[in-house]
């Protein structure tokens, strides 16, 4: 008859205890880096997929109002000073708005990640140019642009905001000039 | 000729005529400091449609309470662009800079 049938699953009080060896520097080291690793790409993998690149979607709405054959203006061929004043209340004081070699055509208010921005129609000798400006947020860069066909957008920071032109590609080293 | 009642330019829709005129804009409340002086007003201007201008300065400035009113009983030959002008010179000869709208520094 057995009197300590309850420890036959656990260790017997005697033996020797198990001890493992413990893991080997290196490999511990590895492992926590690739965990590190994979959570980093994980998280930046994430952010790329979930916001899309804030000057592409910028330059996207510059190009679509651009494309747009009648749009509606908030105002019709304003003066500089008209203008000036509208603008003052879109995005801002000190906004960078077209020089006096563009012909204003229009502006209007639009929303773009839940901040205004002024899209303004101009003619800059014979090219009609549309000119978007906003505040930028964040990290944006400095000089970027894309062709679209016959089209090409341009973008690039004035101090705090975010500008992009768009006109005929054949034509941008002119148009271009007449913004600040 | 002479400027018409102060309206809150978010009630330009119900006062702003349309047609040529000119423009003026203030603060509802307080002073704007300018370099020699202190002022309501932010904004003068001749424009060709008074009403355009005003539902869209209204828009451009949802938030903001301003005041704005118009010129009344214009005669025929009146030189609205010059008066306009006249009207910012002496602003600017007494408070020493544009008008904060016009200003883009």
């Amino acid at each position: 008859m057995s009197l300590v049938e309850a420890e036959s699953l656990g260790p017997v009080e005697g033996d020797a205890p198990l001890v493992t060896p413990p893991r080997p520097p290196h490999r511990r080291v590895s492992v926590s880096l690739l965990f590190t690793l994979t959570v980093l790409t994980g998280t930046v993998v994430a952010i790329y997929m979930t916001f899309p690149a804030r000057h592409n979607v910028l330059m996207t709405e510059a190009i679509k109002h651009h494309q747009t054959s009648e749009p509606a203006w908030d105002l019709t061929s304003p003066s500089a000073t008209e203008l000036r004043a509208w603008a003052i209340g879109v995005v801002g004081k000190d906004a960078p708005l077209p020089g006096p070699g563009a012909t204003v055509i229009g502006a209007r208010r639009v929303e773009l990640f839940e901040r205004d921005a002024a899209v303004i129609g101009t003619r800059i000798g014979a090219d009609e140019v549309t000119y978007l400006v906003q505040r930028a947020r964040g990290v944006a860069p400095e000089h970027a642009q894309r062709e679209e066909g016959t089209l090409r957008a341009i973008e690039w920071r004035k101090g705090p905001f975010t500008c992009i032109a768009v006109g005929p590609a054949a034509s941008a080293t002119t148009w271009r000039a007449a913004f600040p | 000729m002479r400027f018409g009642p102060w309206y809150p330019l978010t009630a330009a829709a119900e006062y702003a005529p349309a047609g040529e005129g000119v423009v003026q804009l203030r603060v509802a409340q307080g002073l704007i400091d300018y370099p020699t002086g202190k002022s309501a007003m932010v904004w003068y201007g001749h424009t060709t449609d008074v009403r355009t201008v005003a539902l869209a300065l209204a828009r451009a400035h949802a938030g903001k309470d301003l005041w704005c009113r118009h010129l009344i009983e214009i005669a025929d030959a009146t030189d609205l662009a010059g008066f306009c002008a006249k009207l910012r010179d002496e602003f600017v000869r007494r408070f020493g800079t544009p008008p904060v709208f016009e200003n883009p520094g």
